[in-house]
């Protein structure tokens, strides 16, 4: 039996359970100075003047870059990792990310943005500094909530974006859901809200780089998903210097969740303050400060009908969400609810006809990035509660209303309405096997003894159906003369395993010792182009090409 | 004016003396100082517990002690608890339990099971669960370290 | 963190007097709430007076009809020792209930009480049972020790020595736990004794208070029932994101009812 179809004990946890293991803050570079950012106290604000000459003077201090500096130095802004023509509004018009600034120069747009950047010999130097630059604000009047920013005359975080609108999206058909609610012998509404999280990785956010002078090469340490994005996206988008100029490295990560995908303003900062002071920079995010700088997850309204026959079977579905994206779109920001999520809205259920609208709405709040699941669980999230409310309505049972509007095993493969191919799958058969585990039928004589002990008791279910593994990745695989195998991947483990996952199967297919592979990951040098880990691709797609 | 102030500990067995900033948080020292760098710092508020260490014996936050608060005392880290090719009991616990996804927490969840352990022989998973408040997690749910604990108690009154 | 200067006294008298020459200095006990203080930048000592070095505030003395505790000593002590667990259980319960393991081997009484966080436990017992609080010049009523939000009696430079509380008849505490910090969201001290019932109530308001009615209700009727009626008032109490002032004057009756129960089953 091979070692992929038994378990087996991770390789990597010999160095997490003995404290070997190599985080970011844990890379040593002779010589490094440390990082800090100033960052705005005020929600929304204009910069009148910023003022270091005090702060430079401080002890220990080594220098101060603000956003002027940069600007003239032609560095590059962050932005939304969807092409305009991905992602516009229903009438055409190109959506509206803002303009985002390593460091801003004019505005203040949320509480925490970066406004400039200490360097000194330590972190308690680099905050007492930090304390003395003096910045000018000219508080301006903001909004945080989506209600408030979609509200008529509300201030505009972004003058272009008329209502604070980034961008608004359909798919369906609205007209044919009009039509078939308009038959419905039942309709079920809803409101829900799905609030803002904060990511909260357990190793926050940090940076580690090094300028050769002689080179002309950077290298960048940093906690992340997949350290090609980010080489990518410093090398062509902020820096503007050759791939091979920029060795990206991520090392041991704590925790991901979606946060670690993008490229944070600190990350170019480290390099380009390491090339201007002459020694490495080391910033790394407290936990403080990850609430205000770290992008954040969900935040979103949504109202949605279901349209019924007598029978309980779904006529058609009709969500309107608006979703909160923060001040900037940043990232997958600006796809999270509308595009990411697209193929899964209708779940496991025959919809004949749906309409979804969707406005991603700009705020003076932290942006909003991807998150685990990153807009799938949302929408499950609404259909399941939706078909749940519908079945308290029509007297039916959580399982019976399913039961009737799941698409069936032999009509597979299926083409959804929203043009999703569910290629397989026995949804009753999973429900009743599931009802069994848990012994659904069991569930008043369990709430009769929790009630008399006091407690309440309730029970829930809930369909989820993902559209995943997109973007397989190559891998490279290497025999040293050592006698070891090298397995190179474009993804990036911090959590998941993956040097014990990719050498059982690789230990397997070439029939090598396990012992003998090793996994080259988060390295955009060494290891072959990719996409990084993040909707849940790894196992089908890298580990896919593996096999 | 602010000056240093000699401290002097053992930490994993091993005698330290040096002169810090009185503002050396005792995790900074250990990391940045004796490059004891499996002591992490998940938070600022003292609720992760990622940079538990033992003091005296004793499960403490490295990260809300100043290092001159320990002058005098006896440290072990994770990295006094056990080596790869010598593992502790409940480094092995976890290991075989799956009581980890990427590890951050780990080093503290760990020390903290280890001050846990020495009382706690036969433990029950609500005592452990109790007793983990102070450690957080963001990747397993818990469960597995609850199993780890468990059998790292047992595997401790053992040996 | 500012910088600072650190001391380290041997003893309460020196103890007293770097602080008289250092104004701006601040006592360091188990420093579990000074620390991340200033690790936030919240507070700005010049100086920092560490307790840890005088073993005379470490301790807990039982005696016929009161239980005398060190400033110094760590929640956990208080919360372990055999003879709290026989003879003021509850006093135990609350101490075993405050943070989390690891801030309960640091955090002291002493500290606790000097604080006087609005949603610290250890005010509630000390108002609950009618305990003295002994420093280096006096004797402070627990009644008057507590004045407000992270107020106290206690004069600038006056160091807590030692808490004594009576042993009542039956006690009980109940808390609801911030599920982040456990501090109490609202936390009910409820103890009987030979003159009477006192309730005190911790986290709901700005400070520890009492609630007379419930006390004299319980006085007649030791039992969760008699105060079933009793509504607590909501206009001075807290409200914050994890809380509403209603929810909070809510949870007074419940927390009360439940250190009752706690009370009777001791």
């Amino acid at each position: 039996m091979g070692l992929m179809s038994q378990p087996i004990r991770r390789t990597e946890d010999k160095r997490f359970i003995t404290g070997r293991g190599r985080y970011v803050d844990d890379v040593k570079m002779e010589g490094a100075a440390i990082g800090y950012a100033l960052r705005s106290p005020y929600a929304h604000a204009r910069i009148l003047s910023i003022d270091t000459e005090a702060a430079k003077t401080m002890p220990g201090v080594i220098g101060i870059i603000v956003g002027s500096e940069l600007e003239a130095a032609g560095i590059g802004h962050l932005g939304a990792a969807f092409p305009a023509s991905m992602l516009k509004n229903r009438d055409g018009t190109p959506r509206v990310d803002g303009d985002r600034a390593l460091l801003t120069v004019d505005y203040v747009r949320y509480v925490g943005e970066p406004v400039a950047f200490v360097v000194a010999e330590s972190q308690n130097a680099a905050k007492d500094a930090a304390e003395q630059i003096l910045v000018d604000y000219e508080e301006l009047p903001a909004v945080g909530l989506i209600d408030e920013a979609v509200a008529p005359g509300a201030p505009l975080v972004w003058p272009q974006a008329k209502g604070n609108i980034a961008v608004d999206w359909e798919q369906g058909d609205e007209a044919a859901t009009e039509t078939a609610f308009a038959k419905a012998a039942h309709i079920t509404r809803i409101d829900l809200v799905n609030n803002r999280v904060v990511v909260n990785s357990m190793e926050a956010r940090g940076a580690a780089g090094r300028f050769d002078k002689e080179t002309g090469h950077y290298e960048l340490f940093v906690t992340s998903q997949g350290a090609h994005p980010i080489a990518d996206t410093i090398a062509k988008r902020i820096l503007k210097i050759p791939q091979e100029r920029l060795r990206v490295i991520t090392p041991d990560v704590g925790g991901g969740f979606g946060l670690k995908m993008s490229t944070f303003a600190e990350y170019p900062l480290v390099l380009i303050a390491s090339e201007r002071f002459g020694m490495p920079v080391k910033w790394m995010s407290e936990r403080t400060e990850a609430f205000q700088s770290d992008s954040h997850g969900r935040d979103l309204k949504s109202h949605a009908e279901m349209a019924f026959d007598a029978e309980g079977r779904i006529l058609a579905y009709r969500v309107c969400t608006d979703f909160n994206l923060g001040a900037y779109g940043l990232g997958f920001g600006p796809g999270i609810q509308n595009i990411i999520p697209m193929f899964v809205v209708g779940g496991v259920y025959k919809v004949p006809v749906l309409h979804n609208y969707v406005r991603a709405v700009l705020t003076n709040t932290v942006p909003v990035e991807a998150y685990r699941g990153a807009g799938r669980p949302e929408a499950a999230y609404i259909i399941e509660r939706i078909m749940d409310l519908a079945a308290r309505e029509m007297g039916l049972g959580q399982d019976e209303i399913r039961l009737r509007n799941f698409i069936q095993s032999h009509e597979m493969p299926y083409r959804s309405y929203v043009g999703a191919l569910i290629d397989s799958g026995d949804f009753q058969r999973n429900l009743h096997d599931c009802l069994k585990q848990a012994d659904w039928a069991g569930f008043p004589a369990r709430r009769a003894e929790s009630e008399k002990r006091g407690k309440l008791r309730g029970r829930g279910m809930a369909y989820y159906i993902e559209k995943t593994a997109g973007g397989a990745s190559a891998v490279d695989i290497s025999f040293t003369e050592a006698g070891r195998v090298e397995v190179g991947v474009g993804t990036s483990a911090h959590g998941q395993g993956h040097e014990t996952t990719f050498a059982a199967i690789v230990a397997d297919k070439l029939g090598v010792p396990f012992e003998s592979i090793d996994l080259i990951q988060g390295d955009s040098i060494r290891a072959p182009h990719g996409g990084g880990t993040g909707g849940s691709r790894c196992p089908c797609g890298t580990a896919g090409t593996a096999y | 004016m602010v000056g240093t102030v000699s401290v002097a500990f053992s930490v994993n067995g091993r005698d330290v003396k040096a002169k810090v900033e009185p503002r050396t948080l005792l995790v900074t020292f250990l990391r940045e100082n004796l490059g004891l760098t499996g002591t992490h710092v998940g938070c600022d508020t003292s609720q992760c517990g990622a940079c538990c260490v033992l003091l005296d014996g004793r499960s403490v936050k490295s990260c809300t002690i100043l290092a001159v608060q320990a002058d005098g005392a006896s440290v072990t880290t994770i990295e006094g608890l056990g080596t790869p090719e010598k593992l502790h009991p409940m480094q092995i616990a976890f290991n075989e339990n799956h009581g980890l996804q990427c590890g951050f927490c780990t080093p503290g969840m760990i020390m903290s099971a280890v001050d846990f352990a020495q009382g706690n022989a036969e433990p029950t998973p609500d005592q452990v669960r109790e007793w983990l408040e102070g450690n957080i997690c963001r990747c397993t749910g818990y469960h597995n370290i609850v199993a780890s604990v468990e059998a790292g108690a047992r595997a401790m009154a053992k040996a | 963190m500012y910088a600072f200067d650190y001391h380290k006294p041997h003893s309460l008298a020196e103890a007293a007097a770097l602080l008289e020459a250092h104004p701006e200095a601040r006592l360091l006990a188990g420093g579990m709430t000074l620390i991340p203080t200033l690790k936030q930048r919240l507070a700005s000592p010049t100086d920092l007076v560490d307790l840890g070095g005088l073993a005379d505030l470490v301790g807990i003395v039982v005696d016929a009809g009161e239980i005398t505790i060190g400033a110094m000593t760590t929640h956990a002590a208080v919360a372990h020792s055999k003879e709290i667990k026989a003879r003021l259980p509850a006093l135990a319960a609350l101490a075993e209930g405050i943070g989390d393991p690891q801030v309960r081997h640091r955090g002291t009484i002493g500290g606790s009480i000097s604080n006087a966080d609005p949603a610290a436990d250890y005010p509630a017992a000390l108002v609950g049972l009618g305990a003295t609080v002994i420093t280096d010049r006096r004797e402070i009523a627990a009644d008057d020790f507590f004045t407000g939000m992270f107020e106290t009696a206690l004069a600038p430079g006056e160091i807590v020595r030692q808490v004594r509380f009576p042993i009542p008849l039956a006690a009980g505490y109940a808390k609801f736990p911030n599920p982040a910090s456990r501090y109490a969201v609202v936390g009910a001290f409820v103890a009987r004794t030979a003159a009477g019932v006192r309730v005190a109530v911790t986290g709901a308001g700005p400070s520890v208070f009492r609630l007379p009615e419930m006390e004299a209700a319980l006085a007649s009727s030791f039992a969760p029932q008699a105060i079933a009626g009793i509504d607590v008032p909501e206009d001075d109490l807290n409200r914050d994101p994890h809380a509403t002032a209603a929810y909070r004057a809510h949870l007074v009756g419940v927390m009360t009812a439940r250190a009752v129960t706690t009370a009777l089953e001791s």
